[in-house]
C-alpha cells in the first residue's frame, strides 16, 4: 500500500523528499500500530491510499519545480547547465592564464605535454565530449525520480545532445604578446546542413544514444520484471 | 462585524497538535495517541492527516523536527518553536471565541 502511495504522490508531482519522509513516517506509524493490534486493524487505522494521498495533496507548496515548470527543469535547465558548464571553467582558466601570462614561457606552454596544454585540452575534451552526456544523464535521472518526463524531457535531451555535439571551444595565444590570450566558445550549427552529416551532427547522435542508452536499459528491465 | 470563519474546523488538528507539543516533543504515533487519550477517545486525528499537518507546521516554522534512532528505527520527533507558541496563542484565542459563541447560541436555544 505504501508503495502505491509513493507512486501516486510522485506522479502528482510531490517533491521526492516530501514523499520519502511521509512514507517513512507512515511505515513507522504502521509498525507502532501493529505492535498494539493486528496488522489488518493497523491498516484500517492508517486509511486507504486515496485518503492518505488526498491528505498530503491538500497541502500547499509540496509540488516540485519539475511538476510546476517542467519546461524550465527538463528543457531549459540542461541547456543552461551545458552553457554554464563550458563558460565557467573556461572563464576561470582564461583569468588564470591572463594573470600568469607574463611569467609563462609561451614556447613551452604551447608544446604538447606541457601542463597548460594538458589542462586546456583535458578541459575542452571534457566539455565537448563528456559534459553533454553527464548533463543528459542528470536530467533523465531527475525525470525518472520524479516520475516526470514526456515532451519536455525529450526536447531537453535532444537539445543537450545536439548543442553539446556542436560545441566548439578554441584558444588563441598571441606569441608576440603573452598577455594577449583569447578563448572562444562557438557552435557548429552549419555542419549538418553544409556537409549533410557533419562532425557536430554525428557527435549529437552519439550524445543522444549515450544519454538514452541507460534509460532504455532501465525501461527494458522494468518491463521484464513486470 | 463578526469575523467570518467558514473553515474554522480545519484548524482543529493544528490547534490540538500545537497544544500537545507545547509540553514536550513527540513523534507522530505518540502524538495521535496522546490526543486520543486526552480527549477521552472522542477525538481521533486521522493517521494520514497528522503527518501532512506536522510537515506544514514545520515548513511554516511553527515546529522543528529531529531524527532519533529508537530500537533500530528512525523516528522524527517534533517540538514547538517560538513561532509555534505564538501561532498556538492565536489559534487558542480564535477557538475560545468560537467556543464561547457556540455556547451562547446553544444556551440561547436551551432557554427558548
Amino acid at each position: 500500500m505504501l508503495d502505491d502511495l509513493r507512486e501516486r504522490l510522485l506522479r502528482e508531482g510531490v517533491k521526492p523528499g516530501v514523499v520519502a519522509r511521509y512514507v517513512a513516517e507512515l511505515a513507522d506509524h504502521f509498525e507502532d500500530l501493529s505492535e498494539t493490534g493486528s496488522r489488518e486493524a493497523a491498516l484500517r487505522r492508517l486509511g486507504t491510499t486515496e485518503a492518505l494521498a488526498a491528505a498530503m495533496l491538500a497541502q500547499p507548496g509540496i509540488r516540485s519545480w519539475t511538476a510546476r515548470a517542467p519546461w524550465a527543469v527538463l528543457t531549459l535547465g540542461p541547456v543552461v547547465a551545458l552553457v554554464l558548464g563550458c563558460l565557467l571553467p573556461t572563464l576561470l582558466l582564461f583569468m588564470g592564464a591572463r594573470a600568469f601570462a607574463a611569467e609563462m614561457d609561451y614556447g613551452r606552454a604551447t608544446q604538447p605535454g606541457s601542463w597548460p596544454y594538458v589542462i586546456l585540452n583535458t578541459l575542452f575534451a571534457f566539455n565537448e565530449h563528456l559534459l553533454p552526456i553527464l548533463i543528459g544523464w542528470a536530467v533523465v535521472a531527475i525525470a525518472l525520480r520524479q516520475r516526470s518526463g514526456g515532451a519536455w524531457l525529450l526536447l531537453g535531451v535532444v537539445l543537450t545532445a545536439f548543442i553539446g555535439g556542436g560545441l566548439l571551444l578554441q584558444v588563441a595565444w598571441n606569441a608576440g604578446h603573452p598577455a594577449d590570450i583569447g578563448f572562444g566558445i562557438g557552435f557548429k550549427l552549419a555542419d549538418p546542413f553544409t556537409t549533410v552529416l557533419g562532425r557536430s551532427f554525428e557527435s549529437g547522435v552519439f550524445n543522444l544514444v549515450a544519454i538514452l542508452a541507460p534509460y532504455a536499459v532501465l525501461r527494458l528491465r522494468a518491463a521484464r520484471n513486470g | 462585524m463578526a469575523e467570518s470563519n467558514p473553515h474554522f474546523m480545519n484548524g482543529v488538528p493544528e490547534l490540538l497538535i500545537l497544544q500537545v507539543l507545547k509540553e514536550r516533543e513527540m513523534y507522530g504515533y505518540e502524538l495521535v495517541e496522546e490526543i486520543r487519550r486526552r480527549s477521552g477517545e472522542v477525538i481521533a486525528i486521522g493517521e494520514g492527516v497528522v503527518y501532512p499537518v506536522l510537515h506544514a507546521l514545520e515548513r511554516s516554522g511553527a515546529l522543528a523536527s529531529r531524527r532519533v534512532k529508537v530500537n533500530g528505527r528512525s523516528r522524527v520527533y517534533y517540538q514547538l518553536t517560538p513561532r509555534g507558541t505564538a501561532r498556538l496563542a492565536g489559534l487558542s484565542d480564535t477557538w475560545e471565541r468560537l467556543a464561547d459563541a457556540i455556547r451562547q447560541v446553544m444556551g440561547g436555544a436551551a432557554h427558548a
